[in-house]
C-alpha cells in the first residue's frame, strides 16, 4: 500500500500528543512493509524535524517499508492582504498553503497512492475534492467553545471563522475517521451522508514504564494551560475541588503543571500546599511524584491524552465522563468518573488513603491501555479503515 | 412450631464428581441438616453417593422406576403426596413432577441453557424434553430460586418465569475453603508435581469458558517463573484443543490436571492467583472459592461475576488476550496488589455463607406454601 500522510507536526515519539500519534503511525506503516510519503507542514525547529526525519528513516534501514519524507514551513509566502483575503474565505487553511507543500502534494498523488491521510481538521482544506482522502478529526472546537460568548473583537472573530471552517470541511469531506463516538455524532449533524470511522487514538506504551506507587498524597494535574478545557479544570480543581480535598487529607498537596501554568494559573501559587510548575523536563518527572490525578474538564471534546498519560505511568485518575471520552473506561476500575465537585474530591480523598485501591486502578488502567490503545489493536483497525477507503467501500 | 417437612429431589446427588450443582445440594443440605425447623427427605431414583450425604441429616427415600419420565412424573408425585411433604425442591434447574402434588420450587442455576437452547439441545427428543421442565418450571413452581442477581434479570427478560416467582439466594463456599493452610497442602501440590508458582484455573473446558483466551495470555505474558495449572475433567472432546497447546511457547509449563474435591482448597491456596476467564457466569463457585482461601483473583467482566467479587478482584474484557497478558504480568509482580486483593476478598466473601443460603430458603419454601 501508498500511503501519502499529511502532518501539521513533525512526528516525534515525545512532545506534544499530535507527534506521538504521528510518530506511532508513520512507523507502523513502515514496519508493516507499506510505503509512506511524509509531508510535514510545521514551524517547529530544524533539528526536530531533522530528527523526526532520521528516526522514520532508522525504521526503513531496518528493511521495513520505503519512505519518503518532505518538510515545510509554515510561515506565509504570500502577500499579507491576500492572505487575510484566503482566511476569510477559506479560515485556518494556511497548512494548504503552505510555499511549497502543495505542489509536492500534487507530485506526490501524481505517483500514485492509495490513500491520502490528513491529520487533524485544518489540514482538511488540503484534501477536498481528493479521492481517497482521509480527514483524522481529534476533537472539535465546535463542541470546546460552545457557550463561550463575549470575550475580544479578535476572540469572537477567531469563534465565527472557526464555526465557518468547521461547517465547511465537514460538510465537505466524505471520508473521516474520529477518535470517539461523541465526535461522530457532530460530524453526523453536518453530513450524514460522509463515511465515518470510529479508531482511538493509541501510545507506544514502550514510552510509558509504569512509575513506582507514590505513598505521599500528591494530587497532580498537567496540561497546556492556554487550552481552555485544561485550564477550566485547573481552574476548577484548584478553587472548588482542592479545599474539600484539604478538609478531608489535611497533608495533602497539590502540584499543577504544564505549558504556561504560570502565566495562567499564578495566582492560586500562595494557596497552602499549592505548587504550580512550568517546563517540566520530561512527563515521566510529574507522574513519578503524583499519587493521584485529578482531571475535572468541563469541556473538551477527543480523547485526552493526559488521562492516558496517568493511566500508562500508573497514576490513578479521577476525572469526568469529558475526561475519558472514547475510552471504554469503567468508573471504579480504570478510572474514577463523577462529574459534581464533592464526588470528584471524595474519589480523591478515598485514593489517597487507600493504597490497595490505588494498586487496583493504578493495575486495571495500564491493562486496558495495553488490551485497546496501544499500536497493535488500533493500527489493526486503521488499517481496515485504510483498506476500506483504497477500495471506495 | 411443627417442623417443614421439605422433600428434595436426590438425582443430582447420583453423581459421583463434584460439580456446580453437586456442590449445591450437599452445602444446603448440610446447612438444611442444622436447622431444627426442618426435617429433609431425599427422593433418589439411585443410590446416593455416601460422601455427598456426610453431614447430612434426611430420610432417604430410593424410588424405582424403569424410566426417569414415569419416575419423575408419576412415582415421584404419588410419594410426595403419601409422605406428607409441605414443600419439594428440585435443587438442578428442572426435576419437578408435571402435576402438583404439593407446593413446588426450583433453583434455576443458569440462564445459558435458555439463551442458547437450540444449541444445547439439538434433537427434537432433547429439545421435547427441555421444553417440557421449562413449561413445568414456568407453571408449577411456586417459587423460583436463582443464584445472583445478574441471573433473576436475565431470567427475567428470557421470559423464563414471572417475576414475583422469581428469588435470588447467593451460593457460598463450602466450609473446607479457608485461608489457613492444612498440613496436606504440600502433599496435594506434590502429588500434581506443582513445585514452581503457579497460576490457576478450575472449570471446564467448554468454549463459554474461555480458557483459550487464557493460555493465550498467559503464552504472552511470558512469566518464565510460573506455571499455569488447568484443573478440570478432561474428555476427548477437548483434547485436540490440549494438544494445540503443546505448540505454544509456555507448553512446558502447562499443567492439565484432574483433581479429587477435597485437593481443591489445596490448590488454591498455593496459586499466585486465579483466574477465571469465563464468559458467562451465573454465580461461579469458584470465584467465592478462590476468596474464600485468600488467592488473589483475576476474572472476566462478564454477567454475574462483577456482581459477585464486587470489588475484590482485577476485572479484564474476555475477548482481550493482551489485556489479560498485562493483568497477569502486574498481578503477579506486584505483592502489594495480590496482598491488597487477598484482603478484600476475604472480606468480600463473609457476604456468602450458607447458613445465609438455608436461611433464605427456608423463608422460600414457607412462601411457597404461603
Amino acid at each position: 500500500m501508498r500511503a501519502v500522510l499529511v502532518f501539521p507536526a513533525a512526528p516525534l515519539p515525545f512532545g506534544d500528543t499530535a507527534a506521538r500519534w504521528f510518530h506511532l503511525l508513520a512507523c507502523d506503516l513502515l514496519a508493516r512493509g507499506h510505503s509512506v510519503s511524509c509531508l510535514t507542514v510545521t514551524d517547529e525547529p530544524l533539528a526536530r524535524v531533522d530528527e523526526a526525519r532520521e528516526r522514520l528513516a532508522a525504521v526503513t534501514r531496518r528493511g521495513h517499508g520505503h519512505l519518503r519524507f518532505q518538510a515545510f514551513p509554515l510561515r506565509p509566502a504570500v502577500h499579507p492582504l491576500r492572505r487575510k483575503l484566503r482566511n476569510l474565505c477559506r479560515p485556518f487553511s494556511e497548512l494548504a498553503y503552505a510555499p511549497g507543500f502543495r505542489d509536492a502534494l500534487v507530485r506526490e498523488l501524481d505517483r500514485g497512492y492509495d490513500v491520502l491521510h490528513l491529520e487533524q481538521l485544518w489540514s482538511g482544506w488540503a484534501g477536498l475534492g481528493v479521492p481517497r482522502a482521509l480527514l483524522n478529526i481529534h476533537h472539535l472546537e465546535i463542541i470546546d467553545l460552545e457557550g463561550a460568548r463575549g470575550g475580544t473583537l479578535y476572540e469572537q472573530k477567531a469563534r465565527w471563522q472557526m464555526a465557518r471552517a468547521t461547517a465547511r470541511l465537514l460538510r465537505d469531506t466524505t471520508t473521516m475517521r474520529l477518535f470517539s463516538p461523541r465526535l461522530l455524532d457532530r460530524v453526523r449533524t453536518f453530513n450524514d451522508r460522509a463515511r465515518c470511522f470510529v479508531v482511538p487514538f493509541a501510545l507506544d506504551l514502550g514510552l510509558y514504564p509504569l512509575q513506582p506507587v507514590v505513598d505521599e498524597p500528591v494530587v497532580g494535574l498537567l496540561g497546556s494551560m492556554h487550552w481552555p478545557p485544561s485550564r477550566s479544570a485547573a481552574e476548577r480543581l484548584l478553587t472548588r475541588i482542592w479545599p474539600l480535598v484539604k478538609a478531608q487529607v489535611p497533608r495533602a498537596r497539590l502540584v499543577v503543571a504544564g505549558w504556561n501554568a504560570r502565566r495562567y494559573l499564578e495566582r492560586f501559587a500562595s494557596l497552602p500546599d499549592v505548587a504550580i510548575e512550568e517546563n517540566l523536563r520530561s512527563p515521566a518527572d510529574f507522574f513519578a511524584r503524583a499519587a493521584v490525578l485529578a482531571y475535572a474538564p468541563g469541556r473538551g471534546s477527543g480523547m485526552k491524552i493526559k488521562v492516558m498519560e496517568s493511566m500508562a505511568f500508573g497514576v490513578p485518575v479521577v476525572t469526568t465522563a469529558e475526561g475519558v471520552e472514547g475510552m471504554e473506561v469503567v468508573s471504579g476500575e480504570h478510572a474514577l468518573v463523577a462529574e459534581d465537585d464533592a464526588t470528584i474530591a471524595a474519589h480523591v480523598c478515598g485514593l489517597l488513603q487507600d493504597r490497595g485501591a490505588r494498586l487496583r486502578v493504578r493495575a486495571a488502567a495500564r491493562a486496558l491501555l495495553e488490551g485497546r490503545y496501544t499500536a497493535a489493536p488500533v493500527m489493526a483497525r486503521m488499517m481496515d479503515v485504510y483498506d476500506g477507503v483504497a477500495r471506495g467501500t | 412450631m411443627k417442623p417443614l417437612r421439605v422433600g428434595v429431589d436426590g438425582r443430582v446427588l447420583a453423581i459421583p464428581g463434584i460439580r456446580g450443582w453437586t456442590r449445591y445440594a450437599t452445602n444446603l443440605l448440610r446447612a438444611l441438616s442444622r436447622r431444627d425447623d426442618v426435617d429433609l427427605v431425599v427422593f433418589a431414583r439411585e443410590e446416593p453417593w455416601r460422601r455427598h450425604l456426610d453431614g447430612v441429616r434426611a430420610q432417604v427415600v430410593r424410588l424405582a422406576a424403569a424410566r426417569e419420565t414415569f419416575w419423575n412424573d408419576w412415582v415421584l408425585p404419588r410419594r410426595l403426596r403419601a409422605e406428607g411433604i409441605d414443600v419439594f425442591h428440585a435443587l438442578a434447574d428442572r426435576g419437578l413432577p408435571c402435576w402438583k402434588p404439593c407446593p413446588l420450587v426450583v433453583t434455576l442455576h443458569n440462564s445459558f441453557e435458555r439463551a442458547h437452547w437450540r444449541a444445547l439441545f439439538r434433537s427434537p427428543k432433547r429439545r421435547l424434553w427441555y421444553w417440557k421442565h421449562e413449561l413445568v418450571n414456568a407453571r408449577l413452581a411456586d417459587v423460583v430460586l436463582t443464584v445472583s442477581d445478574t441471573t433473576r434479570e436475565e431470567l427475567i427478560a428470557q421470559g423464563v418465569c414471572r417475576p414475583e416467582k422469581l428469588r435470588r439466594v447467593y451460593l457460598a463456599p463450602a466450609d473446607e475453603f479457608r485461608p489457613t493452610s492444612d498440613p496436606g497442602d504440600d502433599a496435594v501440590r506434590a502429588r500434581h508435581g506443582l513445585t514452581a508458582p503457579y497460576v490457576l484455573y478450575v472449570g471446564g473446558y467448554d468454549a463459554h469458558k474461555n480458557v483459550e483466551t487464557l493460555v493465550g495470555a498467559f503464552d504472552r505474558a511470558a512469566l518464565p517463573e510460573h506455571h499455569l495449572v488447568m484443573v478440570s475433567a478432561q474428555s476427548d472432546a477437548d483434547a485436540p484443543m490440549r494438544a494445540a497447546w503443546g505448540r505454544l511457547r509456555c507448553a512446558a509449563r502447562l499443567h492439565c490436571i484432574e483433581a479429587q474435591p477435597h485437593e481443591l482448597p489445596a490448590l488454591y491456596r498455593g496459586a499466585t492467583l486465579f483466574v477465571n476467564p469465563s464468559r458467562w457466569e451465573s454465580f461461579g463457585f469458584q470465584l467465592v472459592e478462590a476468596m474464600a482461601t485468600g488467592t488473589p483473583l483475576v476474572a472476566a467482566r462478564r454477567t454475574a461475576i462483577p456482581e459477585i467479587v464486587g470489588d475484590a478482584a482485577m476485572l479484564f474484557e474476555p475477548s482481550s488476550i493482551v489485556e489479560l497478558a498485562a493483568l497477569l504480568r502486574i498481578v503477579t509482580h506486584d505483592a502489594a496488589l495480590r496482598d491488597d486483593l487477598r484482603a478484600r476478598g476475604l472480606r468480600r466473601v463473609k457476604q456468602f455463607d450458607w447458613q445465609t443460603v438455608a436461611d433464605e430458603t427456608v423463608a422460600a419454601y414457607r412462601r411457597a406454601i404461603a
